[in-house]
């Protein structure tokens, strides 16, 4: 676009434009997208997709994809006597986590993206 | 005494471990440590298999049906291919390593080699297995890394890796080359295919040592040409191959299944025109000329009412050329030595042999040189990959093209469609998995 006339005093800014990507996706080839098809916990809930990066630690409190017994699920990660644990957002035992254990870590969630506006 | 020029070279070779079964193991974790295998898509030969389903006696690039048993008693669990998965596992593992070395050759779609000539002497093989842990964790997917001065070296340290259950293995000092050369059988080295395998082993040499310690260098450049040459000079540590004039294949095939049963010989004719046509581009694009030329036709293999036909024809040309007109004559002529009027035809197949670099063109003496189209040649491939494939092609493929494969169902959980995402049920006795589509 050619502009005649005075120039805009916002130009010397430039061009701002903010990007979902680069916020919720700074590591691109560790981050894979989950898609819930159920309610797992009050705010997570079906339709919602989980920003999943692997190349994340475990940390306090953190929502972490696991493996257990051969499949995928969703527990929040505590830690107590130099132990990670993982717990159930419903019910369920709480897990323990290692190579040999119960749970083994697939992913950190990163984010939640849900969808207010059906 | 051999005398060994020591090369300050050090290359690595990253291979993902049965790169299209990790890939499906990905969002399935159940599958981890169970034996798995995927088809190819219109010929149902397994292209990859996981280390427990070789276990089994399954083989790569062999037909899943004549393994039905197996299969079903060892409960194998069999996919179709799922390209767009592979190609974005594949781009992030590449991507990976151009961020951990400033020199990178991605060699194939579970392949690359990496410069490690800057890395600190003695810690190749702790690098290494960094670099494995790094790609493992942020991709899910295994790989593999062998070290050594050349690349025909590090291939075969990639071998040794995988056989020893090793991460990361290098291969650098003499004694470890030797040991490990004189294991290894020439059809094992990278670049030596079926024929010159036995070429070498009728004079005797066995062992990549063999071939390695055998000083008879004009013997070996009229055998195997100077390339073979260069591997030997490769295995005693003279770094002088590029991966890309290692062309992927000793040979380019382009064959597929039809979408119905074909009787007509000129439709068979317009079938294998086409694919004499992607054969050639392939070929072009890897900037290589072909001698040898091969036609396989075949009925469908299953029908019980039917005989089953198979055969195919070789034929050679004086001088090796890329021409699709070329090689399209000569391939027709082919196909109406081997059309059998009344078969319900099921699958046909272009084979290109005897590649070479296309600078090293040897012109025969006795043959008038060919008017050589490679101006032509190289415009249609650009118009075709500019307006997409077949936009411009040899008449004889003809316009009707009803024997193009059917497209097959598959698994579509990738990254790449927001409706195709994998799925995460809630935790119940066992816990959520994701709804497999198969």
């Amino acid at each position: 676009m050619r502009v005649a006339g005075f120039p805009s005093p916002a130009d010397e800014y430039g061009l701002v434009s903010l990007s979902l990507t680069e916020l919720m996706i700074p590591r691109p080839t560790s981050t894979f997208f989950i898609r819930v098809v159920e309610d797992l916990a009050p705010n997570i809930k079906r339709q919602d997709i989980l920003v999943v990066d692997r190349s994340l630690k475990i940390t306090e409190g953190c929502l972490a994809l696991i493996v257990n017994q051969g499949e995928l699920c969703l527990r929040r990660a505590l830690q107590k006597n130099s132990e990670w644990w993982l717990i159930s957002l419903t019910q369920g035992a709480p897990l323990r986590l290692g190579e040999d254990e119960e749970a083994i870590l697939w992913g950190v969630v990163t984010y939640v993206i849900h969808q207010t506006l059906k | 005494m051999l005398s060994i020029k020591p090369s300050s070279s050090r290359w690595a070779i990253l291979d993902c471990n049965s790169f299209y079964c990790s890939c499906e193991r990905l969002f399935r974790p159940h599958l981890r440590h169970k034996p798995i295998v995927v088809l190819s898509n219109n010929d149902g030969c397994m292209i990859s298999v996981s280390h427990e389903a070789k276990a089994l006696g399954l083989k790569l690039g062999a037909p899943v049906h004549e393994v039905r048993e197996i299969i079903r008693r060892h409960r194998v669990q069999v996919f179709s291919s799922n390209y767009q998965l592979y190609g974005d596992l594949s781009r992030r593992v590449m991507r990976i390593l151009d961020e951990l070395h400033p020199d990178v050759m991605q060699y194939s779609i579970d392949e690359a080699f990496i410069d490690f000539s800057h890395v600190p002497l003695g810690e190749e093989e702790s690098w290494a297995d960094y670099v494995c842990r790094k790609v493992t964790r942020e991709t899910g997917i295994p790989v593999t890394i062998g070290i050594g001065p050349t690349k025909t070296l590090a291939k075969i340290a990639s071998r040794v890796a995988k056989k020893e259950k090793r991460r990361a293995l290098g291969l650098l000092s003499s004694q470890q080359i030797d040991d490990c050369l004189a294991a290894i059988s020439v059809e094992d080295i990278w670049g030596i295919g079926y024929g010159s395998a036995l070429k070498l082993k009728n004079i005797y040499l066995r062992t990549a040592k063999d071939f390695r310690d055998y000083s008879n260098t004009a013997l070996i450049r009229s055998l195997l040409t100077v390339t073979g040459e260069r591997i030997r000079d490769e295995l005693r540590g003279i770094d002088c191959i590029e991966p890309g004039e290692m062309s992927e294949k000793k040979m380019i095939t382009s064959t597929r299944s039809f979408g119905k049963r074909v009787y007509d010989r000129r439709e068979l004719e317009e079938a294998v025109a086409t694919y004499v046509g992607f054969a050639c581009e392939k070929l072009r694009a890897q900037n290589s000329v072909a001698r040898g030329l091969s036609v396989m036709l075949r009925t469908n293999p299953f029908d019980e009412k039917a005989n089953y036909y198979r055969n195919d024809a070789q034929t050679f040309l004086t001088v090796a050329s890329s021409d699709t007109g070329v090689f399209t004559a000569k391939a027709l002529e082919l196909v109406r030595g081997l059309y059998r009027p009344g078969l319900a035809y099921k699958k046909a197949g272009v084979f290109l042999f005897e590649i070479t670099p296309r600078h090293e063109q040897q012109l025969d003496l006795l043959e008038p040189e060919l008017p050589d189209r490679h101006g032509l040649m190289q415009a249609m491939d650009v118009i075709n990959k500019r307006w997409g494939r077949g936009t411009i092609r040899m008449a004889a493929t003809g316009t009707t093209a009803d024997w193009r494969m059917l497209s097959e169902s598959r698994s579509n959980k990738t990254q790449l469609a927001w409706n195709d995402l994998v799925e995460l049920e809630a935790e119940r006795s066992r816990g959520a998995h994701p709804r497999s589509s198969h």
